[in-house]
């Protein structure tokens, strides 16, 4: 490309980048990432510095007050994000996931509603394995266009056009059927006693913020997706010189990286597509149902949005749990921080922008493992 | 029983219909030249929220429109930037522009939420105004309407009878030989994802300032998505865009026509608004596995000419 009198040019590298200077890349980009949305602020007349760091109503000092808050939006954000990167290794773009995870709250409070006389230890864990069910036959028609469509972003359209019946039977459901007769809202009943997941009992005083810590909120689904975090990285993508270990982690990097030759060895593409958009959906209706089972506890007519920020924690972790860990903190974070956003007198879907913006930073970022730039004198 | 046959009903099918085809031929032209742009939904928005806060506050419509163009060109730009100079994935970059795109709206709709402003008057054209029923359905309408009456088969013929439309399907169709041939492959691509964009942003000029006349959060409800659909239900022909767009302007009409139609045994009292709103959506899904069984078979798909490098990476 020539720009004047200099010409631009991208140079492979020898080697890409990996490990720790990739993780430096990242997260040099999400600062460029943050530092444009500032702009955009900046433009606004509004002082990004103050906005995020300086004023005593900053983002900074609203996330480190609100950090119990964090946790509650880490959960299903981390549940979702790693249930994306499955199929997204695979180049399956499920982006659909908030549909899932709708699913998943319906599926538990309809479990809940239906049992509330069992025990809370028969019936948490019944309102797991429903969630994870009807989260994955939500994603199946994916499957379905992924592996006969014959054109590009079929399957992209429909896994997004799931998320409105989803949305809509949820309305359709809270404002009728399920609709609470005590309130004037349309809000379904809130879970019998023995359906809601307990929070973790910890208070702490913190002296700098003059504030204190209430970790009762922060429910204990926290520890179950953490350890769906490790057991999917033990079995899907852990790797040995950048070599999968385990089987179905090998053929879903394969059919991502190259399918004509994951052809030619023998993968199953619709095999892969199967397991990795179950595996997704089912995690979406889990987190739909710590959500409703452990936060919510009653269902409403809308829903936050975590599906699609999950995609874009997913991107930033690098499609690597561990990573996903982080980033997902990162973004639960920010939704905290959202309440400095609406302190300035801005709607809160300005938050978007965060989302977008290091989205393309991201992306941008993986050039970078691969290429250098140069400006030559032409 | 619904009135299916009043022209009030046809009025404002032809109204639902044209917000449809504005942003489905400028899709068409950014896919037929080989990038496909997921972020219409977000250039949409960001264009019906920029459109309506420019018009309201210099109350100048046209200075509104244009910058609800400006608004989805830029946004295209970035895709394109993206995905034709650094090469990335374009399903990702497009789902960044939808994300971007609604927070933007967010930021550029805030200060008008709610303010009434009067948009663009029908202008009914003379003679053929007169013929009953037609004139009356087609011929009432306000300018972005003619518009789309016009750019339809234009666009058609630019895109099968002109040279310019051959350098773009055949970048989209092979970049590589259209770059042995000396065609400078990334520019035509570029300037056809900023016409997309630009074309997004219409629509959402449209949808804010010549048919609903309002701005609120999140007022596309997903419509930008059922673009990406429509593409490839009209197999990529401006022609077909319009036909389309028509069917799926009647599903979107349709949804609020039949709130106090009782269905026995299961809605006594009649459809709730929440089940009719699943239409337009689960539709779409039902087109497109239809059309996805008969696409499939190879033969069928040369015959309707999808590009056949949509979405891969291109690199010289």
């Amino acid at each position: 490309m020539k720009i004047a009198n200099y010409e631009l040019i991208f140079q492979k590298r020898t080697f890409s980048i990996t490990g720790f200077r990739a993780i430096a890349y990242r997260i040099l980009f999400v600062i460029f990432g943050l530092m444009t949305v500032g702009f955009i602020f900046l433009l606004n007349g509004i002082n990004p510095l103050d906005l995020f760091f300086l004023s005593n109503r900053s983002m900074l000092r609203i996330i480190l007050i609100l950090l119990p808050h964090t946790f509650v939006s880490f959960i299903p954000l981390l549940c979702i994000a790693i249930g994306l990167a499955i199929p997204f290794k695979a180049r399956i773009d499920n982006i659909g996931a908030e549909g899932q995870f709708i699913m998943g709250m319906l599926a538990a409070t309809w479990t809940a509603m239906e049992f509330p006389d069992l025990p809370s230890i028969v019936l948490i864990p019944l309102m797991f394995l429903n969630g994870f069910i009807l989260g994955a036959i939500w994603a199946l028609p994916v499957v379905f266009f992924r592996a006969k469509g014959g054109f590009q972003g079929a399957d992209v359209v429909v896994s997004f056009l799931m998320v409105f019946p989803a949305l809509y039977l949820m309305q359709y459901l809270v404002s009728g059927p399920w609709r609470d007769p005590a309130t004037g809202f349309a809000f379904s009943k809130i879970l019998p006693e023995s359906a809601q997941i307990p929070g973790i009992p910890i208070e702490i005083y913190v002296p700098f913020l003059d504030a204190t810590w209430n970790f009762d909120p922060v429910h204990i689904s926290i520890f179950l997706v953490l350890i769906i975090a490790l057991v999917t990285y033990y079995y899907l993508f852990r790797t040995e010189e950048g070599i999968p270990k385990t089987k179905i982690g090998y053929e879903i990097n394969v059919t991502g990286k190259n399918p004509l030759a994951g052809r030619m060895a023998g993968i199953s593409f619709f095999k892969v597509i199967l397991i990795s958009m179950i595996i997704s959906g089912g995690l979406a209706g889990i987190a739909g149902v710590a959500e409703i089972a452990g936060n919510k506890l009653r269902l409403t007519v809308n829903s936050a949005g975590y599906g699609f920020t999950a995609i874009v924690v997913a991107y930033l972790g690098g499609l690597n749990p561990i990573g996903i860990i982080f980033s997902a903190l990162f973004f639960a974070a920010l939704i905290s921080g959202g309440t400095a956003i609406n302190l300035t007198g801005l709607p809160v879907s300005a938050l978007d922008m965060f989302s977008g913006i290091i989205l393309f930073y991201v992306l941008l970022s993986e050039f970078f493992f691969r290429y250098t730039i140069k400006w030559r004198r032409s | 029983m619904v009135e299916l046959l009043n022209p009030i009903l046809w009025h404002s099918i032809v109204a639902a219909a044209t917000f449809f085809v504005l942003p489905t031929l400028g899709e068409i032209y950014a896919e037929r030249s080989g990038i496909l742009n997921l972020g219409i939904e977000g250039m949409v928005i960001a264009g019906a929220a920029g459109s309506y806060a420019i018009a309201y506050q210099t109350q100048d419509i046209l200075l509104g429109v244009l910058f609800g163009m400006f608004i989805g060109g830029l946004l295209a730009t970035i895709h394109a930037i993206l995905t034709i100079t650094f090469n990335r994935n374009q399903v990702v970059s497009g789902i960044g522009l939808t994300i971007l795109g609604t927070g933007l709206s967010g930021l550029l709709g805030d200060a008008v939420i709610g303010k009434a402003l009067k948009g663009i008057d029908s202008t009914p054209i003379p003679i053929l105004n007169d013929i009953p029923t037609i004139g009356e359905v087609f011929f009432d309408q306000n300018i972005f309407v003619y518009l789309s009456f016009i750019l339809a088969p234009i666009l058609w013929f630019i895109l099968y009878k002109t040279r310019i439309g051959i350098l773009i399907r055949s970048v989209g169709e092979n970049p590589s030989a259209s770059m042995n041939q000396g065609v400078n492959v990334r520019l035509i691509r570029y300037l056809c994802v900023i016409f997309g964009g630009m074309m997004a942003g219409l629509g959402g000029a449209y949808l804010s300032l010549g048919w609903l006349n309002f701005w609120t959060d999140g007022m596309t409800q997903g419509r930008g998505w059922i673009v990406i659909a429509l593409v490839v239900v009209a197999l990529w022909n401006p022609l077909g865009a319009f036909i389309g767009s028509y069917l799926f302007g009647m599903f979107d009409v349709l949804q609020f026509s039949f709130q106090h139609e009782a269905i026995p045994f299961i809605f006594p009292t009649g459809i709730p608004p929440s089940v009719l709103k699943m239409m337009p959506p689960v539709s779409t899904i039902l087109f497109l596995a239809i059309w996805g069984i008969i696409l499939s078979q190879q033969k069928v798909k040369s015959i309707v000419g999808a590009p056949s490098a949509l979405a891969k990476p291109f690199e010289d």
